[in-house]
């Protein structure tokens, strides 16, 4: 499973992943400094949420400043 | 309404169905004077929002002078909410404002009069969930942005009718000192004001259940949607309510 790396502008290979918060890990992330988007419904993904093999996942770093 | 204030107002009054009194009788708290918060409180206070309570327990510093565009070069080491208030109070003096040079908890949010509308305007998320707390268990709305860089992220937040910043946010991010360009800040906090304006004038659509990805590089402006998580620890059915 190919996963966009937002922040970076490129694609990395995940192979498969049960759900978001096995996909954080894999990518070596923590699950606060992530968000996780189904590309195409545009819908932000929870931890606990199954991971489709058909769907395009992207990351987006949270950000804080004010 | 009495007339200059006709006067000052004429040009948004002019708007079909925009009702000046709701601004005029409304209370807005915002939380952080910094590169968010000038902005929001700059054009709340243009738009004569009857009154504004100012909460930053920091002293301009001039790291801050890139995008703080209420502080100036002479206000280095006054209180955020000092120098934001001497600066509002010359632009409108026909609005209270009510600055408060303190560090934002629970207890000095409970003491506070209570608000139509909060802004987080804010730098860190440890603050940000005890003020999305504090809303959700005391059904205010909440609109909150963040920004770094060139980019920026905003939502509009009804208390157990949309998604709050706990079932956005999984945690709190290590600390650190964030890059910002001043145009990301300013334009976060146009876009904040603009949601107080149409939440208390009811004019438009807000960002709700819609957080707004900005990044100012790319020119990409996206909506990502997003749902209020029912085992949330905040505004889930077994939230936290004091």
């Amino acid at each position: 499973m190919k996963i966009f790396i937002k922040s970076e502008r490129r694609f990395i290979d995940v192979g498969t992943v049960k759900n978001v918060r096995e996909l954080i890990k894999r990518l070596g992330l923590k699950e606060e400094e992530v968000l996780v988007v189904e590309t195409d419904s545009k819908k932000l993904l929870t931890p606990d949420e199954k991971i489709s093999p058909e769907w395009r996942i992207e990351i987006r770093k949270v950000i804080s400043g004010g | 309404m009495k007339k200059q204030h006709i006067s000052r107002y004429l040009r948004q009054t002019m708007i079909e169905g925009f009702d000046q009194s709701k601004l005029s009788d409304a209370r807005v708290l915002v939380c952080g004077i910094g590169g968010l918060g000038s902005a929001v409180t700059f054009y709340l206070a243009a738009a004569g929002v009857g009154e504004i309570i100012m909460v930053d327990r920091d002293k301009v510093e001039e790291t801050d002078l890139n995008r703080q565009i209420l502080h100036f070069t002479h206000d280095i080491g006054r209180y955020k909410v000092v120098s934001a208030y001497d600066k509002l109070r010359e632009f409108n003096p026909e609005i209270k404002l009510n600055p408060i040079p303190a560090n934002l908890n629970e207890s000095l949010l409970r003491s506070l009069p209570h608000p139509d509308v909060i802004v987080d305007a804010l730098d860190n998320l440890s603050t940000r969930f005890i003020l999305n707390e504090f809303a959700v268990n005391n059904n205010i709305p909440l609109v909150h942005a963040a920004v770094e860089g060139f980019e920026g992220r905003i939502t509009t937040i009804l208390p157990h009718r949309t998604a709050c910043l706990a079932c956005i946010y999984q945690g709190v991010p290590s600390p650190r000192t964030f890059p910002i360009v001043g145009v990301t800040a300013g334009l976060l906090g146009v876009i904040e004001a603009t949601e107080v304006i149409k939440l208390l004038t009811h004019m438009g659509q807000l960002l709700l259940n819609k957080l707004l990805f900005i990044d100012l590089q790319s020119w990409d402006f996206d909506i990502i949607n997003i749902e209020a998580d029912p085992s949330c620890a905040v505004c889930g059915a077994n939230g936290r309510k004091r």
